[in-house]
């Protein structure tokens, strides 16, 4: 699938690269306090760039469903698919829906059955990569916590917890952190309340999903989040070398800063 | 060792077994499985605590029930289980596994070609849990573990005890020999290629490992990997004309038939010549336009890089491709410099050094490459960075054993560059804080940094200049430290060092001679090490030119006129005995013949030489002896004018290592 992407990723850059390349500053000259601003192109100029690279409709909707295939939303890319009318044949709906019942376990708080599916996907997995079990684990804790099982809780740190603390010292600092829950009544109000944020579990989520696509041999982040770093890399670029453009400042609505 | 070792199962775990064990009912057997498998699955403690109760026995007879008839099902979660026990690093554990027979097991129920993807899959994941390196050293090196070749034990000696026996006790086998053992084992494993990619990477992975010497690589050879080797490349190379850009669609299936190609090429020519010629019958192309291809690519992985670059190397090694080829002196020399010279905090450090020792396979008898590898400053400027500041490349919490292999690789292959040409070498020996930073390497504790730097002084000690300048009395005084150290390797480096720095012109030679230099290579004659007795009759060889009356009559004393009239007779080692030949003609240097040759009787000196021109020697050989002959007819006849030495001059010039040509050292005038 990587391959097919090539093309909306190269439009990105040919845009970005086609205004900066008019700019009248060298493009190797460093970016200086006293060095005069120099104007790219103005907002009409810019989109008028924008405009005249091609992008096909079909590149578009692969983006979008390469995305929804990426983080697991199934159903989404399936929907997607069937309104844009693209096939799904190339892909491999099954693994996508196994990623989805380890994302969802774990965002839902059920850990060992999210390590249950993780082993039957990727038995090697959680051997290979520590700190993925570690996580995994740590987060087991964390959900005993949350249910006030303490005394389960230190039991399960002893048990399955303390390998980890003796192999490496930043697994050690993570799980003191963890333990240090125990002692507070707000454990959510607390120096550490961040582990029990449910935005934690989707961080572990997230890293699961990533590991499983990279040990599937699949891409572990989509396209267009990639496209989205790349234009946030190609603007620091141009702001470094003190050049005006209008800038992106909302991706999520596209608007462009009015140079 | 870790606290868990000690542990044992909690109540729990112990309940788990027992279901296992005590029930026989399937379903209730496959749940307690999947249970058992969660829990030791990302846990050392688990694993070490079920191994000390006796699981491994229990797991193994479970294996042998349901493979007959097979149920998949069961199976597979045995072999997932099975493959985490076998990532054990207790040498216990893993021992016991191969005690049991579960690699022959596996081998048996993969005969049967009627199971599902999942069961081969999960099979070979098994089975090459059992090759791969335990501890390997790829902790940023790439998402999933990739095993670096530097990582698997290469042409080790075999066990020299291989017990068929299998008693636990004397069970003694590798996982290889095993695998050798079964006849049908190539043959399973070919058919399992085509299954999927998971088989194809489990069945490359463990052919690599197979490849433990000649013999076994040619069993390997013989059973038709490469066309499939070679269609895994091209399959997964694709090529975008439009966009001049090439995706891998697998780039670890990629960089594992690369590893396998270097792995079954490593020291083997004939294998090597086969791969040469071999092409590619979907595209026309030869392996090695293909494998020069991906050297080609942009974006191209590190591994990919390294492994296509390796693979050039062991074909330039093996003499199929010659050391000016562009497949090595452009691309791969250039790759594997460019490769070292990119490093980057947190990338794979034992990937470096892998890349800086194959640099020291490929250029440590390629002097021509030498120049080349320089040319840009690039690689003798990171080596210097390697070797002075490692951890400001890498970072400060790099593991000691990574920086001490990474100045020991940087300072080797300075060695191995400053070994031939005088210009690298004084640009080497001149290099700010480097024979410092030397000596403190070797007055380290490690031995690897130890011998990397007197693997220094002995590029440096193959030039007359460096010999009159750089080696001082601190260098002097390490080279008569090592002689003495108990360390075999240390001693021969450091012999072949003494044999160049007692040279007439070395200002090393007087202060190793009141250390008693000359005692210590005495006994150094009759080692029953070859190389190390050459090197010491070498180094006397070189101490008697030009050499004072004293200091000859010091020689004779030390090695007895019986005993150079019996190893004149006896030796059969041909490169011992030109070097005796050559001692003995600068001995009867014209100025102290008078006084040295009436202590051995010449005219049995005549007559042992003249035996020795009826043996079946090389001419090389029989030159020095007529030489000598030649010598003694004239001292009896002084009147009779000496025949040229020119011919007998070559052997004075040669090095101990032919392949080392010393331009310095060729302008020695030894007649």
């Amino acid at each position: 699938m990587h391959a097919h992407f090539a093309p909306p990723l190269q439009a990105a850059v040919a845009a970005v690269m086609a205004l900066s390349n008019t700019s009248s500053a060298s493009s190797t000259s460093e970016s200086h306090a006293l060095t005069p601003i120099h104007q790219t192109a103005t907002k009409s100029e810019w989109m008028e760039a924008i405009e005249q690279q091609h992008l096909e409709r079909s590149a578009l909707n692969r983006l979008i469903i390469n995305y929804l295939i990426t983080e697991g939303f199934k159903e989404a890319a399936e929907k997607f698919a069937e309104e844009a009318g693209m096939p799904l044949n190339d892909i491999d709906l099954t693994s996508v829906e196994e990623r989805l019942k380890i994302r969802e376990a774990i965002e839902n708080g059920k850990i060992q059955e999210a390590i249950d599916f993780i082993n039957k996907k990727s038995p090697e997995l959680l051997d290979q990569n520590r700190q993925l079990a570690f996580h995994l684990k740590q987060q087991h804790l964390i959900e005993l916590i949350r249910s006030n099982l303490i005394d389960e809780a230190l039991t399960y740190a002893q048990i399955h917890l303390a390998e980890f603390a003796e192999d490496e010292l930043k697994m050690r600092q993570e799980l003191e952190k963890t333990m240090a829950l125990l002692v507070f009544d707000k454990p959510l109000e607390s120096p550490y309340g961040y582990l029990m944020q449910l935005s934690h579990r989707q961080q572990v989520a997230n890293e699961i999903n990533s590991a499983l696509l990279i040990d599937q041999n699949e891409q572990s982040e989509s396209d267009l989040s990639m496209l989205v770093r790349m234009v946030t890399y190609m603007q620091d670029k141009l702001d470094n070398k003190s050049l005006r453009y209008p800038k992106l400042i909302d991706i999520a609505t596209g608007k462009l800063d009015d140079c | 060792m870790p606290a868990y070792d000690d542990d044992l199962p909690t109540d729990e775990e112990e309940a788990l077994l027992r279901r296992l064990t005590d029930n026989t009912e399937r379903e209730e057997r496959f749940r307690a499985l999947i249970e058992f498998k969660n829990l030791i699955l990302g846990s050392k403690r688990c694993k070490s605590a079920f191994f000390r109760v006796g699981t491994l026995d229990m797991l193994y007879n479970l294996l042998k029930e349901y493979s007959l008839p097979i149920d998949s099902d069961i199976l597979i979660q045995i072999f997932d289980c099975i493959s985490s026990f076998a990532k054990s690093t207790n040498k216990n554990l893993t021992q016991r596994l191969i005690e049991l027979g579960f690699i022959e097991q596996i081998l048996l129920v993969l005969i049967d070609d009627q199971q599902s993807k999942l069961f081969y899959e999960s099979a070979l994941r098994c089975l090459r849990s059992f090759f791969l390196s335990k501890k390997f050293a790829n902790p940023y090196l790439s998402p999933i573990p990739f095993i670096l070749l530097c990582d698997q034990n290469k042409f080790e000696p075999k066990s020299s005890s291989i017990i068929i026996d299998k008693s636990p006790s004397s069970y003694k086998l590798s996982p290889v020999e095993i695998l050798f053992s079964n006849s049908q084992s190539l043959d399973i494993l070919h058919r399992l290629l085509s299954i999927s990619k998971s088989t194809q990477i489990s069945v490359l992975e463990i052919l690599c490992c197979a490849c433990v010497d000649n013999q076994r690589q040619q069993e390997i050879m013989g059973k038709d990997f490469i066309p499939m080797i070679m269609h895994l490349l091209i399959e997964n190379i694709f090529y975008h004309k439009r966009i001049h850009l090439v995706t891998l669609a697998n780039e670890y299936l990629i960089e594992v038939c690369l590893k396998f190609l270097c792995s079954i090429s490593y020291e083997n020519p004939s294998i090597a010549q086969q791969l040469y010629s071999t092409i590619s019958s979907e595209t026309n192309q030869s392996l090695c336009e293909i494998v020069a291809s991906l050297l080609k690519k942009i974006n191209r992985s590190m591994i990919i890089s390294y492994y296509a670059s390796k693979f050039f190397v062991n074909l330039c090694k093996t003499k199929v491709l010659s050391c000016d080829d562009p497949y090595v002196s452009h691309q791969s020399l250039a790759s594997l410099i460019h490769l070292c010279a990119k490093s980057n905090q947190n990338q794979c450090i034992y990937l470096y050094i892998e890349c800086l020792d194959t640099l020291i396979y490929l250029l440590n008898g390629n002097s021509s490459l030498h120049h080349t590898a320089i040319y840009t400053e690039q690689l003798l400027s990171q080596l210097f960075n390697y070797l002075f500041t490692p951890s400001k490349i890498f970072g400060e919490n790099l593991d000691e054993t990574a920086i001490i292999q990474i100045r020991s690789s940087a300072l080797t292959l300075l060695a191995v560059l400053s070994s031939h040409h005088e210009d690298i070498k004084k640009r080497i020996a001149e290099q700010e804080n480097l024979i410092t930073t030397a000596i403190e390497c070797y007055r380290s504790s490690n031995l690897s940094l130890q011998i990397a730097s007197l693997r220094l002084f002995h590029g440096l000690s193959r030039s007359v200049h460096q010999l009159r300048t750089t080696f001082n009395d601190t260098i002097c005084d390490i080279l008569l430290d090592a002689i003495k150290s108990s360390d075999l390797a240390l001693v021969k480096i450091v012999s072949s060092v003494v044999s160049n720095s007692v040279l007439e012109f070395s200002i090393c030679r007087t202060r190793l001679l009141s250390g008693g230099i000359l005692d210590i290579l005495l006994t150094f004659l009759t080692h029953s090490d070859q190389e190390l007795s050459i090197n010491s009759i070498w180094a006397l060889r070189n101490l008697s030119y030009l050499s004072t009356l004293k200091i000859k009559q010091d020689i004779l004393n030390g090695l007895t006129i019986e005993r150079i009239y019996s190893l004149l007779e006896q030796c059969t080692d041909k490169q011992f005995l030109i070097c005796l030949l050559s001692l003995l003609r600068n001995l009867f240097n014209e100025k102290d013949t008078e006084i040295l040759l009436p202590m051995f009787n010449s005219t049995k000196l005549l007559s042992t030489l003249e035996r020795l021109l009826k043996k079946n020697y090389p001419g090389e050989i029989h030159r020095e002896v007529n030489f000598l002959i030649d010598y003694l007819h004239s001292n009896n006849h002084p009147t009779q004018k000496r025949l040229s030495s020119d011919s007998a001059t070559s052997s004075c010039r040669s090095s101990l290592f032919p392949e080392y040509d010393c331009d310095e050292m060729d302008q020695l005038d030894c007649s």
